[in-house]
């Protein structure tokens, strides 16, 4: 995985989402699926929704809003994350130079 | 039906006004031999196309929209489809040629509009069929479970390769090398195909050129043997003959692109068949050309009593006593056209074997 | 006219000729069949629907024959089908009556895409509709039946049909299946439930219908508000335990027990989402059916 890269909604793929409470449903109309993100899935992805985010955005934007443990590893966390969300086709995402 | 009458859809294929006309218990009938004939989003799109949605009974409307829904869908998971592969064959860089109901798609065809099918049809090089087959293997397709005679038999002697499944998806791709089987002795020259394949533009999608379309269709529909969907096929040669009709040309190029295909029988047919059934408006002089290049083998005494019956929506609305028979007949004619007898007869005969076995094993 | 005032014999007369139409719910079925328990199916079961009219638009026109074969003979079987398509493999000729609703189903799910069809049963108290979706086996239809036996309005045991353009429910009153024990189970819950005659052996073991209240048939024309969606779970000496199940979660599962969310696309997702909106959710498992039906009488007050 790249180490810098900014995350964006992909153009004219239809996506949509359903938000209760912390939870984020989203609706990707070209493949048809729906998927439920978890916790910080769903607030990240309700931050890309507004603009995109760079790495360090995303990161700055978690430590400010979770208590996480001193132990969790929040760089291969957001990376895997953000893997998978491209692989489903939820975001772009750009590598920086 | 008998010959003074036609079939309601037929009718109102032609003009959509008299279904304003029509009574409920008419209303089930023209619904059904639409959904029959797998038109209905079609008749839909007709209906939407003339502004008369807003006039049809609730009841009918139902179904229509319904199918209307479907439709729309369906696109989006074509659109979808053409985008996975047009990923999976990017590593190849050939232009990406698709053929019938997606051409129509991706060349904004009114044929388009509304039709329902289930592969997507490209036609590529037979130079770098097997590149073509590797790359889509890379990004998830399989070769279907074809027995070693099939797979032989395919590889051999038809235009295409067996049919390939995405595993995931499960949706079907055809990958053509030409239009008819190589043992067809009309079977075009590929290559004059590619050579005015049209650009849409700003992407890597290309079609037939319009005349080579509606040659492909032509052919399509009159050397196959499944009827079906053939009331579906002959609408979709009607809209691609009115929408073309206005190009400069059309028509001339159309008669000298048949010849240079070798498509002049499936042509004659085309034209005599959508006008005697759909109305199609066609330049009688267009129709009798094409008479003359084509119509060889066979006079139309012996064709008209096959194809009319065979070519009606498929509902039972619509049959004569004698419609199975004509299309009994016009399957074993298109098994006799696209192979020589000495080709044909050992195929038949181990497909008869291969079914009796199988009769056999399901006796247990 | 209700069935209910036609003589066995007319309605033998009419399923073998042209066929017999009637309004089921939203919609107007005629059915052809020369099979006698089929006939007794109807009767027995259908008695408070209307009949319709020659004038009238006819949504399905079904049939449920033998085929012409030498099996007719040696294992006769029957076939559905839907104005001459067929769509699934013959049946044990024991199995007509239950073939017409099985085919009936299909042909519902496939042909009314104005609504987002939920694999679920619906019943309705005190303007309340609760949805309980759920696979076979999960109980829903035992419990449906239980409930409308204490005076719930049925709208479905099977099919849920949400309609996009308002997000209200309508009803398809029809026979309520039952399986192996939920045929005594109910027998015993309410000895006043009329249930037809019983088939056994068939791939989902022995299977009968319930007679659906004639109030819920009556009322087929009037939608029904959303209020609650349910995962009910049938578990043997279970207590009976309501757990609310987040929304998002509810969506997912709704999702995954949709006959056509995949052709309304992002129509049926943003009906589901309205529908999560609108409706309390939650996980259910219970094994007393009278403690299960007081529990949500008392949420549907």
């Amino acid at each position: 995985m790249f180490k810098n890269y900014t995350v964006a909604l992909p153009k004219n793929a239809g996506i949509s989402c359903y938000f209760a409470s912390d939870e984020c449903v989203v609706y990707h109309e070209l493949s048809g699926k729906t998927h439920l993100l978890d916790e910080m899935g769903g607030f990240l992805y309700k931050a890309i929704l507004e603009h995109c985010l760079t790495r360090p955005q995303l990161l700055a934007h978690c430590v400010a809003t979770f208590e996480l443990p001193v132990d969790f590893d929040l760089e291969a966390y957001l990376d895997k994350l953000i893997f998978d969300y491209e692989n489903l086709g939820l975001i772009e995402v750009m590598e920086n130079y | 039906m008998n010959g003074s009458s036609i079939p309601l859809l037929n009718a109102v294929f032609i003009d959509p006004e008299i279904a304003l006309s029509l009574d409920l218990p008419q209303w089930s009938l023209l619904i059904r031999q639409a959904r029959g004939a797998n038109v209905l989003p079609r008749l839909g799109h007709f209906f939407e196309a003339a502004g008369l949605l807003g006039q049809i009974p609730a009841k009918a409307l139902a179904h229509i929209q319904s199918s209307l829904i479907f439709a729309r869908r369906f696109e989006r998971s074509l659109q979808w489809e053409i985008t996975c592969i047009e990923a999976a064959l990017k590593p190849l860089d050939i232009p990406l040629v698709f053929l019938k109901g997606s051409a129509y798609y991706v060349a904004g065809n009114i044929a388009a509009q509304g039709r329902i099918f289930s592969d997507v049809d490209i036609l590529v090089p037979e130079a770098i069929l097997p590149d073509v087959e590797i790359a889509l293997i890379k990004a998830g397709w399989m070769t279907s479970n074809l027995d070693a005679y099939d797979q032989k038999y395919y590889r051999q002697w038809m235009h295409e390769i067996p049919p390939m499944r995405h595993l995931q998806r499960q949706t079907s791709i055809d990958v053509h090398h030409n239009i008819l089987p190589k043992t067809y002795k009309f079977s075009p020259d590929a290559k004059k195909l590619l050579a005015n394949i049209v650009n849409k533009p700003g992407t890597n999608f290309w079609v037939l050129a319009p005349e080579d379309r509606v040659l492909h269709s032509a052919t399509h529909l009159f050397h196959g043997g499944e009827f079906e969907q053939g009331f579906r096929d002959l609408s979709d040669l009607d809209l691609l003959l009115k929408e073309f009709a206005h190009q400069e040309n059309f028509w001339l190029k159309l008669l000298q692109r048949a010849e240079e295909l070798k498509q002049q029988m499936a042509l004659c047919y085309a034209l005599r068949y959508t006008h005697k059934i759909l109305n199609t408006p066609i330049p009688p002089e267009i129709i009798n050309t094409a008479n003359k290049q084509g119509n060889t083998v066979f006079s139309f005494t012996f064709l008209d009593p096959l194809f009319l019956p065979a070519l009606q929506p498929y509902h039972n609305s619509c049959n004569s006593p004698w419609t199975h028979t004509a299309r009994f007949l016009l399957f074993i004619r298109s098994h006799w056209l696209k192979m020589p007898p000495n080709l044909l007869i050992p195929h038949l005969l181990k497909k008869t074997l291969k079914q009796f076995d199988t009769f056999l094993k399901n006796q247990h | 006219m209700k069935l209910s005032t036609f003589s066995k014999k007319a309605i033998i007369e009419s399923l073998n000729s042209d066929g017999l139409a009637l309004k089921i719910g939203l919609f107007n079925v005629k059915l052809s069949s020369p099979i006698t328990a089929v006939a007794e199916h109807l009767i027995c079961l259908y008695g408070a629907f209307d009949t319709l009219h020659a004038e009238d638009f006819i949504d399905f026109n079904v049939a449920i024959e033998a085929p012409l074969s030498i099996r007719r003979y040696l294992r006769p079987q029957v076939n559905f089908s839907l104005d001459g398509f067929i769509p699934f493999k013959p049946l044990p000729y024991a199995q007509a009556a239950a073939f017409f609703e099985w085919g009936l189903n299909w042909c519902i799910s496939g042909n009314s895409n104005q609504f987002l069809i939920i694999h679920a049963a619906v019943v309705e108290l005190n303007k309340q509709a609760f949805i309980f979706p759920g696979a076979p086996g999960s109980g829903k239809s035992t419990l449906s039946a239980a409930m409308v036996c204490r005076g719930w309005r049925l709208l479905s045991d099977e099919l849920t049909l949400l309609c996009v353009a308002d997000g209200l429910i309508y009803p398809v009153p029809r026979p309520i299946s039952l399986k192996n024990q939920s045929l005594d189970i109910i027998s015993q819950f309410s000895p006043d439930a009329v249930i037809g005659s019983i088939v056994h052996d068939t791939l989902k073991g022995s299977v009968g219908h319930m007679r659906p209240p004639d109030n819920s048939v009556d009322f087929s024309a009037i939608p029904a508000q959303p209020a609650k969606v349910i995962f009910p779970k049938f578990k043997l000496g279970a207590n009976t335990g309501l757990i609310p199940l987040s929304k998002g979660k509810t969506l997912l599962k709704l999702a995954e027990n949709c006959l056509n969310y995949s052709v309304l696309g992002l129509d049926g997702f943003n009906a589901l989402g309205q529908l999560c909106d609108a409706s309390d959710c939650y996980d259910f498992s219970y094994s007393d059916l009278d403690e299960a039906v007081a529990l949500f009488t008392e949420l549907a007050v």
